[in-house]
């Protein structure tokens, strides 16, 4: 089946299916929708993508938009996301939160206009087009003033080979403080789009680690679109250990004076595994920090790319911007495309961008080694400094403990 | 015989740098090795620590009764061989104290040894940091990571001095040291040397050889031993170069 026999075929079911604007939108998307041989050479969005991600049958069961609450005294906001919506929220009114949490729902008019503003900025990116296509579900967080919210979200599939298309809008209202822990450990054969639009208002700090331990064929595509207001700051890393094709594309925009934002990835490839990176920031007010760093390691035939810009406008004076790229082949086969890029229009700014890539550093391993640590023990410590300068940033233990623990074990795995 | 080498040739890159290198040594002996730049000492620490990129094209190495180059890198370790780095080498977020105590594990582990707990090596690895003047706060920090030159040399001194390596092999450990760092290196050999261990000195400098006595100095050219004396060989090199040897 085309994509164009899947959508006729299901168009009224999905998310604000009864909307003029989104109707107008999703045929535009179908018009444009040319996936030749040319195209899928050419389009950015395509070109490191596994192939194999497009070819789908859609499949999306239609749940309730009812949320249980619980309570079980425990100090962090546990978000059950199965298919897309949120099914069941943890102890969200343990401390009177100013917190609001909601499944979208065809009435919800402001965020359809919100989705349908942002859609500008992705018009030739394929999967964020096919993502407003098929969209079927999603969840609205707004966060009040002044919070200090740690929240979980696990997401999940409630049945094999699903097509999730999900967005999803966060807002953190003025001097908010949010940690934000999502993760996907998904087993059963399916495809996730999954686009987070997560909105800073001034003051307010958001600290976002995903982690992402798909199988095989759980397919996810995660995108994220920030944007950072005045003295706002904006943490994210990416810890990517599934072994399924992967695509990791996230920007964000830092629109107010002194904000900042760091886009960090790590992630480890195997098999045919194709992994597909691209952060990008712009600086589009004065005074602003940011920073983008990826660091992955390769075994087999895996293939991963990553691309990253800073977009600095004129009126972005005094920018401070950093980009590092790192790859560790550890196989002939393996390969990793990295592309910098600067595009900078002011003139007093600090901007740099280093790429690296190579095989373990055979004098490193020999300095272990000779100090009686075997191979394995001596690969398992050079790969846990390879990635320290972004693991050192995070505070959350659990999660550096997670790093540690799936790290040793993708190397087990792997025989390295 | 404790180590012998015997007519080793070996290359990088198809250039030969040692060429029919012969040595050999006894149980606690010091032997300090000297030669100009390029002659090849510092591929012969190597070669005996097992580093793997170099062609053996000949010869043989025993130490303690087993070939070498039938060992790889960490079972010489293991074995007893030590190599204090020219220039060690920076690994962050590796941290000194749990490197270290593995380290010392695997040789205790090869020996049939118990290994030892946490506590009881960190209780050590401070004595023995404090005998060699190295900061406390060292021991928390990541292998080598900030390090000035000075200091990445005393800690490969007591890196050793926790090993207690029966060859360890110096290369060029004396050079760019401050009076403080150079009193850390030759206090530590000092302190470990007995007849049952050896060490292999590679150095530039007469100064070294005043304060660890060597039995025997060797000067080396283009790959091999021209010349083996006693401590007057340095003081010749000290005053008139390499040229008259």
């Amino acid at each position: 089946m085309t994509i164009a026999d899947i959508y006729t075929e299901s168009k009224n079911n999905f998310l604000f299916s009864d909307s003029t604007n989104f109707s107008s939108l999703r045929n535009d998307i179908l018009t444009n929708f040319d996936l030749s041989p040319k195209i899928r050479k050419n389009n950015e969005s395509l070109k490191h993508l596994d192939p194999h991600v497009l070819d789908f049958s859609y499949k999306y069961l239609k749940s309730t938009n009812n949320i249980s609450y619980l309570d079980n005294h425990k100090e962090i906001i546990d978000i059950k996301v199965i298919d897309g919506k949120v099914s069941a929220v943890q102890n969200m009114n343990k401390k009177n939160f100013d917190l609001d949490i909601n499944n979208i729902d065809n009435s919800n008019l402001l965020i359809e206009k919100n989705f349908l503003d942002f859609q500008e900025y992705f018009n030739n990116d394929y999967i964020l087009n096919l993502n407003s296509l098929m969209l079927n579900s999603g969840y609205e967080i707004n966060i009040g003033r002044n919070q200090e919210v740690n929240i979980f979200i696990s997401h999940s599939i409630s049945d094999k080979e699903l097509t999730i298309f999900q967005k999803n809008m966060i807002t953190c209202l003025n001097d908010s403080k949010v940690n934000i822990i999502e993760e996907f450990q998904e087993d059963k054969k399916s495809n996730n789009n999954i686009v987070n639009y997560i909105d800073l208002a001034s003051g307010s700090e958001v600290t976002h680690l995903i982690f992402q331990n798909n199988k095989e064929k759980s397919n996810l595509q995660s995108t994220s679109y920030t944007n950072c207001k005045t003295n706002s700051k904006y943490k994210q890393l990416v810890l990517n250990i599934s072994k399924s094709s992967s695509r990791n594309h996230h920007y964000s925009n830092l629109i107010g004076d002194n904000a900042s934002a760091s886009l960090d990835g790590i992630f480890f490839g195997s098999n045919n595994q194709c992994i597909d990176n691209k952060t990008q920031i712009n600086h589009s007010s004065p005074n602003c920090v940011s920073s983008q760093r990826y660091k992955g390691i390769l075994t087999d035939q895996a293939k991963a790319s990553y691309l990253s810009k800073t977009f600095v406008e004129k009126i972005a004076q005094k920018t401070e911007a950093y980009q590092l790229s790192k790859g560790i082949l550890l196989s002939d086969n393996s390969y990793f495309h990295s592309k910098p890029e600067l595009r900078i229009f002011a003139d007093d700014v600090k901007c740099s961008h280093g790429s690296t890539i190579g095989p373990i550093d055979k004098d490193l391993l020999f300095y272990l080694r000779s100090r009686g640590l075997n191979k394995k023990e001596s690969t398992s410590l050079l790969i846990k400094s390879f990635f320290h300068d972004i693991i050192s940033d995070v505070n959350d233990e659990n999660f550096i403990e997670k790093f540690h623990f799936y790290s040793d074990l993708w190397l087990n795995e792997n025989n390295i | 015989m404790f180590l012998s080498i015997k007519n080793l040739s070996v290359a990088i890159d198809d250039k030969k740098i040692l060429d029919n290198f012969s040595l050999e040594m006894n149980k606690g002996e010091v032997h300090a090795i000297m030669g100009p730049n390029g002659c090849g000492k510092s591929t012969l620490s190597n070669v005996l620590a097992g580093k793997e990129e170099y062609e053996i094209l000949g010869g043989e190495i025993i130490f303690k009764d087993h070939k070498l180059f039938d060992l790889n890198i960490e079972e010489r370790s293991q074995l007893g061989i030590f190599l204090a780095f020219q220039y060690p080498i920076e690994i962050p977020g590796v941290n000194i104290t749990p490197f270290l105590k593995a380290s010392l594990n695997s040789k205790l582990k090869k020996e049939g040894k118990p290994e030892v707990d946490a506590l009881s090596f960190a209780k050590e690895l401070k004595k023995v940091a404090s005998e060699l003047g190295i900061k406390t706060e060292m021991l928390s920090r990541s292998v080598n990571e900030g390090f000035s030159g000075g200091e990445k040399k005393r800690y490969e001194i007591l890196q050793m001095s926790i090993l207690k390596p029966s060859l360890a092999i110096l290369d060029e450990t004396d050079s760019g040291l401050d009076v403080d760092a150079f009193k850390t290196v030759t206090q530590g050999v000092n302190r470990i040397k007995n007849d049952q261990n050896s060490f292999l000195i590679i150095t530039h400098y007469q100064k070294l050889l005043d304060h660890i006595i060597p039995d025997f100095i060797h000067v080396m050219k283009d790959g091999k031993i021209i010349k083996s004396g006693d401590k007057s060989i340095a003081e010749q090199i000290e005053e008139h170069g390499y040229k008259n040897i």
